[in-house]
């Protein structure tokens, strides 16, 4: 049995002047060029073969599929679980927030992080670091669903969106919010433009940072229109939680990120230390937990019964890193798709907390 | 079957007569595939017959040591139909033998002479033992998707492949980046392909030469094509899967048509492969002089051979 392809093999060296249209999927109106996977450490061939399809043989997914993986939308959790919980503590249904500030800034956060993703996304397939890894084809540009040069225009389009409803917010203080705006886009290039800081060991810095007390800041600014240090201190929770996360995905590209000179800090310390780190990451997570309860003023004994809740998930997790033998294990995987939930779920435990303080 | 034996009297040392046995029980029977693979191309670069002679020898006995320690660490007890190494002599022989072959490999490598040879030798069997350990840390390991297991095989089985395809121009110095770059693109598919025909005759899919089969799933390891059925099943038809001995569990497990399916589509997918091989091969074409371009047409045969196991 032998069955006919219906594509055509097409190789360019990098320096060919067809090369960039082809990658960016602008050669032509009909049809879309796919890069073939390399294998690990290949990234530095001279060329790439495309695979030229008809876009009408794509079978692109839902709408909403698309638009979920191309934002990296399972990533809001982190920063939305914060604004929720903030926005729990800081509503007062004597003096209510401004409820046209708070939707200028969560849509701007949105549409930020739909920028942030989109981009680092982009960046990677032309790099070519989405050839590789663990997750490797399962990006929308990958997998011809979005050409690579409609994702750059859609995440500037998000900046500038991200910037028009920002304009509310830096209405409330021009200097602070363009300040916080800049920091925040600038790490978020730094962190992805070519190999970016997440090839010198610095990822979970910046994320720890851009989730961490710049996101608190922001929301503090919002809500109150000042800043207040418990915000900031309480962000260091979620700032933790997402560089954990960041951990996790580390670990799982471990191997490709070394064979590809990619020195990210769990390269760095290698697959056992990075596996205590994770857990200690966690550990550490409960301490930021409680943390976070004393500074939003929850009573001890409200906050002992959550913080107990969470600290049993994150042993529950740590179990699971014991478990991992392999970089290349199934349940690094899955042990990614309860990260994710590590902020949903300390947020939704502190609001408790709050609900029964109350 | 044939007689490997690419080494005489002066490769090993004769007080050890254990150690001579052992290597004329491990080389008297092969495919020798790779060592054939290596003649071919040679013979169309016309490099001197010593050269042929050690590059043969270099990844006969790589690759016999990779079985030797490979036999131990699943414990099989059979190997090409007579028992296995470890199993005949002892573990520590059977480990001790393997070494010496890749020890054997650099000295007769540092003889030639040619350091660019010795160190992407030394390299090919750094990915080959990583491959390994990373197989092993992976026995068990029943979610572990195809791409993964792809990483693995491009290491363990395409390293030695891209070896015989590089090693050649290697060692008449030609050294130019696009051909090794293409060299090795084309040796990660033969490696691959190679490897899932032998996974898929673990499911006794086209399986000529009637080998004993269910061997991976019994062994707690989930092959390619293991995997590859694995990722569509409920959680409970995986459980079911897992645990088959037979292809009649199995067909039990996922149905027959299901799994005919499943040999359909994996096929569709290597058949993409092999069409991206035969697209390298053109450009392999350009490469080469017109002494050198029988190279080309030799290995446009291949994926033939170890895919769909066609002679």
């Amino acid at each position: 049995m032998r069955i006919k392809i219906l594509s055509e093999l097409v190789t360019l060296s990098k320096n060919d002047p067809k090369f960039r249209s082809m990658l960016v999927g602008t050669f032509s109106k009909s049809k879309l060029a796919l890069p073939v996977a390399q294998p690990v450490g290949s990234d530095d061939s001279q060329s790439i073969t495309f695979r030229v399809v008809d876009k009408s043989t794509i079978k692109s997914p839902h709408f909403f599929k698309i638009i979920f993986k191309l934002f990296s939308l399972n990533w809001l959790l982190l920063s939305l679980s914060s604004v929720l919980m903030f926005y729990f503590f800081s509503n007062d249904p004597v003096l209510p927030l401004n409820s046209s500030v708070v939707g200028s800034f969560v849509a701007s956060l949105v549409l930020i992080h739909c920028f942030v993703f989109s981009l680092n996304d982009y960046y990677d397939y032309i790099n070519g670091a989405d050839r590789l890894g663990a997750n490797a084809r399962v990006k929308p540009i990958q997998k011809g669903w979005i050409k690579a040069d409609t994702v750059a225009r859609i995440s500037f389009i998000m900046l500038f969106l991200a910037g028009y409803t920002a304009s509310l917010l830096v209405q409330v203080n021009p200097v602070i919010f363009t300040v916080l705006s800049i920091a925040g886009v600038a790490l978020g290039f730094l962190y992805s433009f070519k190999k970016g800081l997440k090839s010198l060991g610095l990822g979970e810095f910046v994320v720890f940072v851009c989730y961490g007390p710049l996101l608190a800041c922001v929301i503090s600014f919002s809500f109150k229109q000042e800043l207040d240090l418990n915000y900031v201190l309480a962000g260091l929770f979620f700032g933790a939680a997402a560089a954990f996360n960041l951990g996790l995905k580390q670990l799982q590209n471990i191997m490709y990120d070394d064979k590809s000179s990619n020195k990210t800090l769990m390269v760095r310390l290698g697959f056992d230390k990075a596996k205590y780190i994770l857990s200690l990451q966690l550990i550490s997570l409960v301490f930021f937990y409680f943390y976070t309860g004393y500074l939003l003023y929850v009573e001890a004994k409200f906050l002992g019964v959550t913080a107990g809740s969470f600290l049993l998930f994150n042993l529950f997790l740590i179990k699971k890193i014991k478990a991992i033998q392999s970089p290349l294990s199934s349940e690094i995987k899955r042990l990614r798709i309860l990260g994710n939930l590590i902020p949903l779920v300390g947020s939704t435990l502190l609001i408790s907390s709050l609900y029964l303080n109350s | 079957m044939q007689d490997i034996k690419y080494y005489d009297s002066s490769d090993f040392p004769a007080y050890l007569p254990k150690l001579n046995a052992l290597y004329d029980d491990l080389f008297s029977h092969g495919k020798g595939f790779r060592s054939k693979l290596i003649k071919k191309i040679s013979k169309h670069l016309e490099l001197p017959d010593k050269n042929i002679l050690l590059l043969a020898q270099t990844i006969e006995f790589v690759h016999n040591a990779s079985l030797l320690h490979d036999d131990l660490i699943d414990r099989s007890e059979l190997r090409r139909n007579k028992p296995a190494a470890w199993h005949k002599y002892t573990p520590e022989y059977a480990v001790l033998a393997g070494d010496y072959l890749l020890a054997r490999v650099m000295v007769n490598l540092s003889k030639h002479g040619n350091l660019k040879l010795i160190q992407y030798t030394a390299e090919m069997i750094s990915d080959l033992l990583e491959g390994e350990w990373i197989q092993d840390s992976l026995v068990s390991d029943w979610n572990v998707p195809l791409d993964q297991l792809d990483k693995v095989h491009n290491l363990k089985t395409a390293s030695l492949f891209k070896w015989c395809l590089r090693a050649p121009f290697i060692i008449k110095e030609d050294y130019r980046s696009e051909l090794h770059d293409l060299l090795a693109k084309m040796g990660s598919i033969l490696g691959v392909l190679f490897q899932r025909s032998d996974d898929l005759l673990d499911f006794n899919v086209r399986n000529y030469e009637k080998k004993a089969v269910m061997g991976d799933l019994k062994s707690g390891y989930l092959n390619s094509f293991g995997a590859y059925i694995n990722q569509g099943l409920t959680n409970k038809q995986k459980d079911t899967f897992r645990k088959s001995e037979t292809l009649e569990q199995v067909y039990t497990a996922i149905t027959e048509a299901k799994f005919n399916e499943c040999v359909e589509s994996f096929d569709e997918m290597n058949v993409e492969l092999i069409e991206l091989y035969s697209h390298y091969i053109k450009q392999l074409g350009e490469l080469l002089n017109d002494k050198e371009s029988g190279v080309a047409s030799d290995l446009e045969k291949l994926p033939k051979l170890l895919y769909w196991r066609e002679n």
